[in-house]
């Protein structure tokens, strides 16, 4: 699918951060591997420090704080705010919506529009299009989407496949109608014969966690995890990834009359290092200009990670510049999508921690 | 034949052996795990542009089965 969308602009990225930090090296002994072959997947994949959150918090905790940070920094107007977007794999409840229970904590007015949306390595760039799509409404002016996940408490301790590149965050983006003719195309796919690529099987309704859902099974490479642990095929995330992204790019060269050196940067999705330098090497973009260095410093925050590129790679200096930037993400779903857009002079571009 | 004997140099560096032979079982080199393999699916991919699945990559029990395999995909 391709989408056009006019005259709307991201303003201002702040990224929510847990204070905890794990280390690969302190985790790698609960994995099926010697010490040599640990410390290669680390150097290999990416892995060394990760961000998770502690047994109390939760995704909307995440948000409140980031929220309340931009209300008391005058970044951001309580009273301006039309609607709220939250896209997470990890709600505080199946019902009510997290985003709601997000809106009462912070005091919104009730003429805003809530709405939980679940994607997770695509969902910085499925939150943007529902943004963009709300800004099409003359009565909507400004749009804030909220990213957040924990999913660092469904990997496995015994699952090497996932548990060191899992970390926990949130971000929050403003997007806003702008006066300035801006164009921001979009590309989006779905694939969901391949559902189960990337899957939690049990723990929702399908299949509800009973005593047997907890019982840790080994699989043919070593990794013990239960039904309610998060599975990852890692073998096919790898094939969709390097054979997904570079079609969709060249549709997106040839469709808008550019050539890849059009772009200042590529914010892509951190499923880690290894991928995303063989992807780079596909697509013939130099390292620097696809920065990798997200799973190594935090871990992948699942929708997070391209927000929080955004903020770790170019943070201040997103508030003096423009960038013509191309925005992807792909994972769960399995969803693939890229944005052709700007990052122009932003409010605000930064880290925070959080602190309870 | 010269691009199948650069695949092969690329192979025996991620399996950590001197010269890689077609009749070296998978399974039976030192080096091989998830991470080696993961590693040969991704430099198949780079040289040759043809993907292979974990599954699929199972029933190559030597390295000459993968070579054929790439042979036969090349000639499609």
């Amino acid at each position: 699918m391709k989408l056009k969308f006019y005259n709307k602009k991201i303003t201002g990225i702040l990224s929510i951060l847990p204070k905890n930090k794990v280390y690969f090296k302190d985790e790698m002994n609960n994995y099926n591997f010697t010490k040599k072959q640990s410390l290669k997947l680390a150097k290999i994949m990416g892995y060394s420090t990760r961000r998770v959150v502690n047994k109390k918090t939760s995704v909307s905790d995440l948000c409140v704080f980031g929220l309340n940070y931009l209300f008391k920094n005058k970044l951001l107007k309580k009273d301006k705010v039309d609607a709220l977007i939250l896209v997470t794999q990890s709600p505080d409840y199946f019902l009510p919506p997290t985003s709601n229970v997000i809106s009462g904590k912070i005091n919104l007015r009730s003429d805003v529009i809530c709405l939980d949306i679940n994607q997770g390595c695509a969902g910085y760039e499925v939150g943007l299009i529902q943004a963009f799509m709300l800004l099409e409404q003359k009565s909507i002016s400004k749009v804030v989407i909220l990213n957040a996940d924990i999913l660092s408490k469904k990997v496995s301790i015994k699952d090497r496949n996932s548990r060191p590149l899992i970390g926990d965050g949130a971000s929050i983006t403003i997007v806003e109608k702008s006066k300035t003719k801006e164009e921001i195309n979009v590309y989006i796919k779905m694939d969901g014969k391949k559902y189960d690529s990337l899957i939690i099987p049990a723990g929702a309704f399908k299949q509800p966690t009973n005593s047997n859902t907890k019982n840790l099974k080994k699989d043919k490479f070593g990794n013990s995890r239960s039904l309610e642990n998060l599975l990852m095929k890692g073998d096919d995330i790898f094939n969709f990834i390097i054979t997904k992204i570079p079609e969709m790019l060249k549709e997106m060269y040839k469709d808008l009359k550019i050539k890849k050196e059009y772009f200042d940067y590529f914010f892509f999705h951190q499923p880690n290092k290894f991928i995303l330098e063989k992807l780079a090497n596909t697509i013939e973009i130099p390292n620097s200009k696809l920065p990798s260095n997200i799973v190594e410093n935090f871990g992948n925050g699942s929708g997070i990670t391209v927000p929080l590129n955004i903020c770790f790679n170019l943070g201040s200096k997103a508030k003096k510049n423009n960038y013509k930037v191309c925005l992807g993400g792909f994972g769960v779903g399995l969803t693939w999508s890229i944005i052709a857009c700007n990052i122009k002079k932003l409010s605000f571009c930064k880290i925070i921690e959080f602190k309870k | 034949m010269i691009e199948i004997e650069k695949f092969l140099i690329q192979l025996s560096k991620i399996l950590e052996v001197k010269k890689i032979k077609n009749k070296d079982k998978f399974e039976k080199l030192k080096e091989w795990d998830s991470l080696a393999m993961l590693s040969v699916i991704a430099l198949v991919n780079e040289m040759y542009k043809i993907t292979i699945s974990a599954s699929d990559f199972k029933k190559f029990k030597k390295v000459g089965n993968l070579v054929s395999f790439i042979e036969k995909k090349k000639k499609k």
